[in-house]
């Protein structure tokens, strides 16, 4: 088994980029280069396993094959929906704590890393998990206990609690994509600079001007990407982002999240497609309930009541949609509209709000200061929402700050109302553990979690209890079903809700087909089967 | 003077990266956080923070920081892992290239300008020329920017609206546009301290003497007037350099243009701390460098000062 060191890995990056330098076969087919922008300041890391960035995930995407994957374009991970890419087949047993994936033969890595087998797999796994390493993805494989190989082929992934939906948290992209096991010389950040995958595309180089440049693998065991070559640009500013590509120079660009973006584009530029990765992030606002007067359901109702969401939506120009309850509708098991009774569905109601204000003792109106992101997406939610709660007499004064900055206070638990924007696969138990489970309380000294509200420490009894045996349940439906329960208790108590969920969206060159339509996702999509048409 | 000049420099950079320091590690935020992610455990985090050094006490950091800029070992950035040094080398000359053509543009516009505003006081010319300085002064750099991208990039599609280029010819031609953009507001600036300085010169007995001795009214001005104004432009011209950096930073983004004025953001936003302490001891270097040469200029253009020694 040949093994790869350091200084061949770099010497490897370095004839890449050299050769890329040189004038390349041109695919007869599509000589020009297929140019993204994505919305980051800079290369954070290619390697999936220590990957935090959206932008990085989109270029690791076209690098890497993952175990399996939805069908492009949706999120659908029905057990008979989902796509193969490496495994061949899987299987998951009765209790939902053995799931076994059988590899395809003859996968190659990148620049002759060997042939992907069950070692590679194990070796991929094993790092996320170890203590020592690393990796941001060790917390989405809590439950894993061990990979065991069975055979050059096949691969045992033992849990240590029954997990019928461990195929999304686990073995999907971005977490499913498989790292030659020979990168284990190599460090992290090495590796992250110089990556090998199996997927259509190769690193060719990283650079100032060109960004990150892929080009077409020829050993790849699928069909053969129809464009030879994709550079991924680093573009922070929407404003650059929108012109370059009103001007030709880009044929993909991440879009902004503000109001009246999408519109604006449409305008100038009416045959633009939009692709939209629906439900996109999920933005929930969280009250302190260790905050007067938050821990008063009726002051945390009224708030609710005070927040119109089909004109917040409407802003946003389609690229906003709702959540009636914990999880948005596009989750399996989600609550629909229709679902839920009457009183929690909350609809716009400024004289109620007022009403339960007054009731609450606050009829002369409640005044508080909250930080804020600057970013885009948060900025523009949050001034809505202060403009519709001024309307009934509450005065939610603003400090912005910058983002990384909100994400360090709003942990240690400053904020009277936090506001968090998350992605998330479609897993009925991510979001109430995540944020509703008093194991997951914030703390002031940062420590804690992301339960900003302190529910279940503050009220909300019995919840816990229902996510703790969701936890434990294998079966799928009755994983389900125990979680609406939650869900209602947890829209009865009001500790958070969901304002309103935003798509990731994507402005496309009307003359680039993508072999798929994106419907919904993550920020990212395959890229292997686009083609400019004209 | 060369000695206590370079004396001065030390100082000033000892300073600045003094603050630097200090500021980065006082503004909420935690390079652990940006690197490894808002789901990682307090095990990783903290052992990331050891890896880096950044679990020590903040003097040991202290000691440890000046040791390694000493020793111009730069460190590695904390969120990807790659030398400072390297970023550095591949981003620093996009920003020289641009504040060198930037300046070439201002002085190009700026001082012909003022002369000409400054001879022809009070005139349609003189008027315009105000207006159009005020106006340069008005508009934000980043504006202006977008602006002329729309402009000349999209409209008229003269020139490219984004990147750095690679190649001297496509470098020269990414570069117009963000040039143009810093350049006009720092001809609106140079035009305005040009006429000032050369109305108040022109009002001087020994130009007086000049012009009763019959000399030709442009030998006036551009002989005798113009290189006493010049020191005080040249004054502002340093200053106005310095800002321009600070301008510049807006520019890179608009243009996605590569440059030391991007990495310094990127550093900031994600608490890079080695990063940003190397980015801003370049900005420093660069402006020591500006004031010692505006020093040496003043040499040249007043012989007095050449006496003085």
């Amino acid at each position: 088994m040949r093994t790869i060191h350091r200084r061949q890995l770099l010497a490897g990056a370095a004839a890449g980029a050299a050769a890329a330098a040189l004038p390349g076969p041109v695919s007869a087919q599509n000589p020009r280069p297929l140019r993204v922008a994505v919305s980051a300041t800079n290369m954070f890391s290619l390697d999936p396993r220590r990957s935090v960035q959206n932008a990085d995930q989109f270029i690791s995407r076209q690098i890497y094959d993952s175990l399996m994957d939805p069908p492009y374009g949706t999120f659908d991970l029905a057990y008979d929906k989902v796509l193969n890419e490496i495994a061949e087949s899987w299987q998951v047993s009765p209790d939902a704590r053995t799931w076994t994936v059988k590899l395809r033969r003859g996968i190659k890595f990148h620049r002759n890393a060997g042939e992907l087998t069950a070692a590679d797999v194990k070796y991929t796994y094993d790092s996320m998990t170890d203590p020592k390493s690393a990796s941001t993805q060790r917390i989405y494989l809590s439950d894993l206990e061990t990979v065991r190989i069975v055979d050059d082929y096949t691969v045992e992934f033992l849990l240590n609690q029954p997990n019928p939906t461990f195929h999304a948290s686990g073995l999907i992209s971005i977490i499913g994509s498989i790292i030659p096991r020979q990168a284990e010389n190599v460090p992290f950040e090495t590796f992250s600079r110089s990556p090998i995958g199996s997927g259509p595309y190769e690193f060719v180089t990283v650079d100032p001007n060109r960004g990150v440049v892929l080009k077409a693998f020829d050993g790849y065991h699928g069909a053969r990407p129809k464009i030879e070559t994709i550079e991924f640009r680093y573009m922070a500013d929407p404003t650059a982002r929108t012109l370059a590509f009103l001007k030709g120079d880009l044929d993909i660009i991440e879009g902004a999240r503000l109001p009246g973006w999408v519109d604006q584009l449409r305008q100038q530029k009416p045959d633009t497609i939009f692709d939209q990765t629906r439900p996109g992030s999920i933005n929930t606002l969280y009250f302190n309930m260790s905050r007067k007067p938050f821990d008063d359901v009726r002051v945390r109702r009224a708030l609710r009541y005070g927040i119109d969401r089909e004109v917040l939506i409407k802003a946003f120009g389609g690229i906003a949609g709702p959540s009636w309850g914990v999880n948005p509708p596009e989750f399996p098991g989600a609550f629909t509209e229709k679902e839920l009774p009457e009183e929690l569905r909350y609809y716009y109601d400024p004289k109620k709000a007022r009403a339960l204000l007054a009731e609450a003792g606050l009829g002369r109106g409640l005044k508080f200061e909250i930080i804020m992101t600057q970013r885009e997406d948060y900025a523009s939610i949050m001034l809505m929402v202060q403009d519709m709660w001024r309307s009934i007499g509450v005065d939610m004064a603003i400090r912005t700050i910058d983002h990384t900055t909100y994400h360090s206070e709003k942990n240690k638990n400053v904020n009277a109302v936090v506001l968090q924007s998350s992605t998330f696969a479609p897993v009925e138990t991510q979001i109430p553990l995540a944020y509703f489970h008093s194991s997951a309380v914030v703390k002031s000294d940062g420590k804690g979690l992301n339960n900003y509200s302190h529910y279940g420490v503050i009220g909300g009894g019995g919840v816990d209890d229902l996510l703790d045996k969701a936890q434990t349940e294998s079966d799928l439906q009755r994983r389900q079903e125990i979680i609406r329960q939650a869900e209602l208790k947890i829209l009865a108590d009001m500790p958070a809700f969901t304002i309103c969920t935003l798509s990731f969206v994507f402005a496309r060159n009307p003359r680039l087909s993508l072999g798929f339509d994106v419907k919904a996702g993550y920020a990212r999509y395959r890229l292997s089967q686009a083609q400019f048409t004209a | 003077m060369i000695v206590s000049r370079i004396l001065d420099a030390i100082l000033t950079v000892f300073l600045v990266l003094c603050l630097v320091f200090v500021a980065m590690r006082v503004l909420p935020g935690d390079p652990a956080v940006s690197a490894l992610g808002e789901y990682a455990t307090p095990e990783q985090l903290a052992q990331f923070r050891q890896r880096f050094g950044l679990d020590v006490p903040l003097w040991q950091q202290f000691i440890h920081f000046f040791v390694s800029i000493a020793t111009l070992d730069l460190g590695t950035s904390l969120i990807s892992g790659q030398p400072i040094s390297e970023i550095l080398l591949i981003n620093l000359p996009y920003t020289l290239e641009l504040s060198f053509a930037a300046m070439i543009v201002g002085m190009l516009l700026g001082v012909p300008i003022g002369v000409l505003s400054a001879t022809r006081r009070g005139s349609s010319v003189d008027y315009l020329a105000r207006i159009v300085a005020l106006a340069g002064f008005c508009v934000p750099d980043f504006f202006l920017g977008a602006l002329i991208l729309i402009v000349f990039g999209l409209k008229l599609d003269l020139f490219p609206v984004m990147g750095g280029g690679s190649g001297l010819a496509e470098r020269i031609s990414h570069i117009v546009l963000p040039a143009m953009t810093l350049g006009l507001v720092m001809a609106a600036f140079t035009s305005r301290l040009t006429r000032s300085a050369l109305l108040e010169v022109l009002k001087r007995d020994y130009i007086r003497t000049a012009r009763a001795k019959g000399v030709e009214e442009r030998w006036v001005t551009y002989r005798h007037a113009l290189r006493n104004a010049l020191i005080p432009v040249v004054t502002g011209f340093g200053i106005y350099i310095l800002t321009m950096l600070s301008g510049s930073i807006a520019i890179e983004l608009i243009f996605a243009r590569p440059g030391v004025g991007s990495v310094l953001v990127n550093g900031i936003a994600s608490r890079d701390y080695p990063m940003v302490q190397a980015g801003l001891l370049v900005f420093a270097l660069f402006v020591v460098l500006v004031n010692f040469t505006m020093d040496m200029l003043y040499v040249l253009i007043d012989p007095r000062l050449r006496r003085q020694g």
